[in-house]
């Protein structure tokens, strides 16, 4: 076994740089070097990897495609400069995964479809006496719209009479989020956007009605648990140890995973379905101008493009578009309704490669975490190889007050060629939009637009829509 | 999956016994949230529950026990 120390490297090695977002857990840290992912593993997670492999719920969840595929590689072909001075024992790589993404960019169904896939794991592991050692969402990522678990790391063998260490965590990131959308209305995304640990049990319980104690689980796992962690706060007690000698078994951590699992199966957002309708019905276009806009959108991404962003995708008319001819296509709109109506129907299609997300192009997934560098925003996770902004500029624009020129440099300093619609002063969104404001958009007029787009592409193609007053461009990047 | 024998899991097996700590997890699992977990466990649970309490349920009915041992729950004051 390899030995790691910092030495001169060797002309075949490179050094091993830690993803910035992998340092909590010091057992295993994850690599990424040229595209490929990487997990160093020391002494004692190589131990539980080696017990995991040979997990029949292990097979069973690669089979199924739940779990990240992961094969065991050298450790000799990276020079660890590691200050931590770990004793990196194994390397293992992982598929990839075409972009990561966070639990405050998806859609609460989601967010219970990732709750229930880390039960269920978990259910699994439980019985063949392994367990999660932590229970993050951070932890499930999406091929598609299918969840899969990525953190080998996080498997670890059950000891007899343990409790589930991750329950506290679960109860943070999964349960208290998707009770605040489902009981108070409240989405969870901006709470989680400013929270990397997300909800604590005290400050949910701060926000529980009278009603919502008579609620499945409140009592229990919101109100009990702030009341016994505040009681037991700075306890010298070694729980773990009492709860062993009290006769705790792994029954008992099965019994309320099963509970819990129950409990999130029945939970909904609070928007009715029948509110979902205007979504297909509203839009201000005739019906040969959508089948117009519809086959450009078509021709312009046959041109052979990977990756696709379609922002302010609404209920994804356009992304499944892309769908036909991208290997993978994120959908992303500001309105979390829409993605959670995107995310239902797709898991109906046969369409495996939209991943829909809720983003806000005006108030955009941050920084997050330890020296801002935990969680990454959009443009650090990856790059299209073109945008559609579809009927969102006027938006952007005149509803959130950026500059014309700065939303062309943002999809432009994203990458890729662009397939934008302008959108008149003359169009009905956009005399709605100015309705009740000051009329500060000087810019906002096609000229300029195009004046502005040629700066940082070349227009390929251009086509004005029928009633006049929405043209689509074409236009390719200047590299 | 290729299927092990049992004399191949051996060296596995042993390492893994010899690794062995107490699993103690790099996140804090809140001792509060752990004592819960007896009572999210159903009856069974909340007997373990009871057991980890029950010097402060026969201190409440009297039945105090002045050097309560370490099997039971501190309280915070």
């Amino acid at each position: 076994m390899q030995e790691t120390s910092a030495s001169t490297p060797n002309t075949s090695e490179s050094v091993a740089h830690f993803d910035s977002g992998s340092f909590r857990d010091r057992n295993s840290r994850v690599i990424i070097h040229q595209g490929q992912v990487y997990r160093a593993l020391d002494s004692q997670a190589a131990s539980e990897w080696h017990t995991l492999k040979s997990t029949r719920f292990y097979a069973r969840m690669l089979d199924n495609q739940q779990i990240i595929g992961t094969e065991e590689s050298t450790l000799e072909q990276f020079h660890f400069i590691d200050n931590s001075q770990q004793n990196w024992q194994l390397l293992l790589k992982h598929e990839t995964i075409d972009f990561i993404s966070y639990p405050y960019e998806w859609a609460f169904s989601m967010l219970k479809d990732a709750a229930l896939l880390h039960l269920n794991i978990l259910i699994d592991a439980i019985n063949e006496d392994m367990i999660l050692k932590d229970a993050t969402p951070y932890n499930i990522q999406w091929r598609g719209d299918k969840p899969v678990f990525i953190d080998i790391g996080s498997f670890v063998q059950l000891e007899k009479g343990q409790a589930w260490p991750g329950y506290r965590q679960f109860c943070e990131l999964f349960l208290f989020p998707l009770m605040l959308q489902a009981h108070k209305g409240v989405n969870f995304h901006n709470w989680l956007k400013g929270s990397i640990d997300g909800i604590n049990a005290e400050d949910f319980a701060n926000i529980m009605s009278l009603r919502d104690l008579l609620r499945p689980g409140v009592l229990l796992h919101v109100i009990l648990q702030a009341k016994l962690q505040r009681r037991h706060n700075d306890s010298k007690t070694d729980v773990q140890r009492a709860m062993k000698q009290a006769g705790f078994s792994k029954q008992l951590i099965l019994n309320n995973l099963n509970g819990i699992k129950k409990l999130i199966s029945k939970l909904e957002p609070t928007q009715q379905t029948s509110t979902w309708s205007h979504y297909t019905e509203q839009h201000n276009y005739s019906s040969a101008d959508m089948q117009t806009k519809e086959s450009l959108v078509d021709k312009f991404i046959k041109q052979g493009y990977a990756t696709a962003w379609d922002f302010g995708c609404n209920t994804g008319k356009f992304s499944r578009i892309a769908a036909r001819h991208c290997r993978q296509v994120l959908s992303l709109d500001f309105d979390s309704l829409a993605i959670e109506y995107l995310y239902t129907n797709l898991k109906q299609e046969p369409i495996n490669n939209i991943t829909p997300l809720v983003f806000n192009l005006a108030d955009p997934s941050p920084n997050l975490g330890w020296r801002n560098l935990e969680r990454k925003p959009l443009g650090a996770r990856g790059s299209p190889d073109i945008i559609l902004s579809l009927a969102l500029i006027h938006h952007l624009v005149i509803g959130a007050n950026i500059p014309l020129n700065e939303v062309i440099e943002y999809f432009y300093t994203l990458g890729g060629d662009l397939v934008i619609e302008f959108v008149d002063r003359e169009d009905s969104m956009v005399k709605k939009l100015l309705l009740n404001k000051q009329d500060i958009y000087h810019e906002y007029n096609r000229e300029t637009f195009e004046r502005l787009l040629k700066q940082n592409y070349s227009i390929a193609e251009q086509h004005t829509l029928e009633s006049g007053n929405r043209t689509l461009y074409y236009a390719k990047r200047n590299n | 999956m290729k299927k092990r024998s049992h004399l191949e899991k051996l060296p596995i097996l042993l390492f893994s016994m010899l690794l062995s700590t107490p699993a103690y997890a790099y996140l804090d699992p809140g001792t509060g949230s752990i004592l819960l977990q007896g009572l999210l466990g159903g009856i069974a649970g909340a007997a373990v529950f009871l057991k980890l309490y029950w010097h402060k349920f026969m201190s409440f009915f009297g039945r105090n026990k002045p050097d309560a041992s370490d099997d039971n729950i501190d309280d915070k004051n």
